[in-house]
């Protein structure tokens, strides 16, 4: 059996122009989370949106960060402050690798 | 049916007579080292997925019993036959979804979960959204510039005929756009797990992981690659053929080129939006001959005697 009908969220992690943004109904929906998490990750300052208003839009970029920090929160039994330290720490990582590979390839 | 015994005690690397404050400490330190989001070894998925196993079992006293019942002799890998049936004792799970654990774990404590989630099969509990999958996707360096259709198979526990969960595998065919980056998603709607209750099924989430390239690295939408240029086409300048990944352009070396010094190619690096790309940053190196001829002998000993040339003040 085989399925077809694909979507793509996020081509690509790095949009030049971000494509339409979240509510954040379809970003709880599409991160498998209650919005009131996303609340938390808000004020954590883990989650911005791209846009206020009356109803804040979120970037697509976001389901990728939201999932990973959740699935560390689920598998590491972490609160939401480590959880916070370890993403953080872990873009540092990333960063200082690719500084390190732009100055010695 | 035969599967392949596994050694939870090597894998958590504790002894068979481990506390189990041991067991969870020694848990706890692997589940952190090879988490699929902190390491970046490319077998971290799987290794999880086994730490997570062997913790079930021997993280639990009741389980663990039943486990060390079947005795030491057994290697890791080796052939297994389950000595007895189903004995009635039901166990609960710590791991919300024991389904994607070995067929070794199945044999000894499937039969203890199926019914714990057969009712999600006939509906018997309350209605319940199923629970999302996760899978990894790899892609070559030239299929992420170029986009590709790839298949997926991926097993997964669904109700069988006779309405009880069986292991199935599930064949899919994704299109991967042209610029995918790490960690782009790919959502297949409806190819989650199975909902509850009537609750409609989760979703299946696809992550990309572009695989290592042997020529280029990659860095977001540039590439960077070195190329080695011979010490005259360094010193004089040449026009060299220099490959990118949809083919071979030319780029000139200017006369005077130092060994570590980069070029940038623009646009020659990874599709980004509609005609925009990346660049492709190329590292000279200069090589030298490994053997030379005697000619070139000559010639360069000629030019030894002939340069004034002073690299070091």
């Amino acid at each position: 059996m085989t399925y077809r009908g694909t979507e793509i969220i996020i081509r690509t992690t790095h949009e030049l122009v971000p494509s339409g943004g979240l509510s954040l109904r379809e970003l709880s929906r599409l991160c498998d989370c209650h919005p009131s998490v996303l609340l938390r990750l808000y004020r954590l300052g883990m989650l911005d949106p791209i846009s206020g208003g009356a109803e804040p839009l979120f970037s697509r970029g976001a389901v990728i960060r939201i999932r990973k920090a959740l699935r560390l929160k689920r598998d590491l039994k972490l609160n939401f402050d480590a959880v916070a330290v370890v993403m953080e720490l872990l873009d540092r990582i990333d960063e200082l690798e690719r500084h390190r590979s732009n100055e010695s390839p | 049916m035969a599967v392949a015994y596994q050694d939870y005690y090597k894998i958590l690397g504790v002894p068979r007579t481990a506390s189990q404050e041991e067991i969870q400490r020694a848990y706890r330190k692997l589940a952190r080292k090879h988490h699929p989001d902190i390491s970046k070894a490319p077998d971290a998925e799987e290794q999880f997925k086994r730490i997570n196993e062997a913790y079930e079992v021997l993280g639990d006293a009741e389980k663990r019993k039943k486990y060390d019942h079947i005795g030491t002799s057994w290697r890791q890998g080796e052939e297994f036959r389950p000595p007895f049936g189903d004995d009635g004792i039901r166990f609960t799970f710590t791991t919300e979804d024991p389904r994607e654990f070995s067929d070794f774990f199945q044999s000894l404590f499937g039969h203890s979960w199926e019914g714990k989630f057969a009712d999600q099969f006939t509906g018997g509990v309350r209605r319940r959204r199923g629970r999302d999958r996760e899978a990894t996707l790899e892609v070559s360096l030239r299929d992420a510039y170029l986009g590709t259709r790839k298949t997926v198979e991926l097993e997964l526990t669904e109700p069988g005929p006779d309405g009880r969960p069986a292991r199935t595998r599930k064949t899919y065919d994704v299109a991967i756009p042209p610029g995918v980056t790490n960690d782009s998603l790919i959502r297949l709607a409806g190819q989650g797990e199975t909902g509850s209750g009537g609750g409609e099924p989760g979703d299946l989430y696809l992550r990309v992981r572009i695989l290592p390239d042997r020529r280029f690295t990659l860095n977001d939408h540039d590439l960077s690659m070195t190329l080695d240029i011979t010490p005259w086409e360094a010193a004089l300048g040449a026009t060299v053929q220099v490959p990118t990944v949809d083919g071979a352009v030319s780029m000139k070396i200017p006369a005077g080129t130092r060994s570590g010094q980069t070029f940038r190619l623009r646009g020659k690096g990874m599709p980004r939006e509609k005609g925009i790309h990346g660049d492709l940053f190329v590292t000279a190196r200069i090589v030298v001959p490994d053997r030379l001829t005697e000619n070139e002998r000559r010639l360069f000993e000629e030019l030894a005697r002939e340069s004034r040339f002073q690299p070091r003040g």
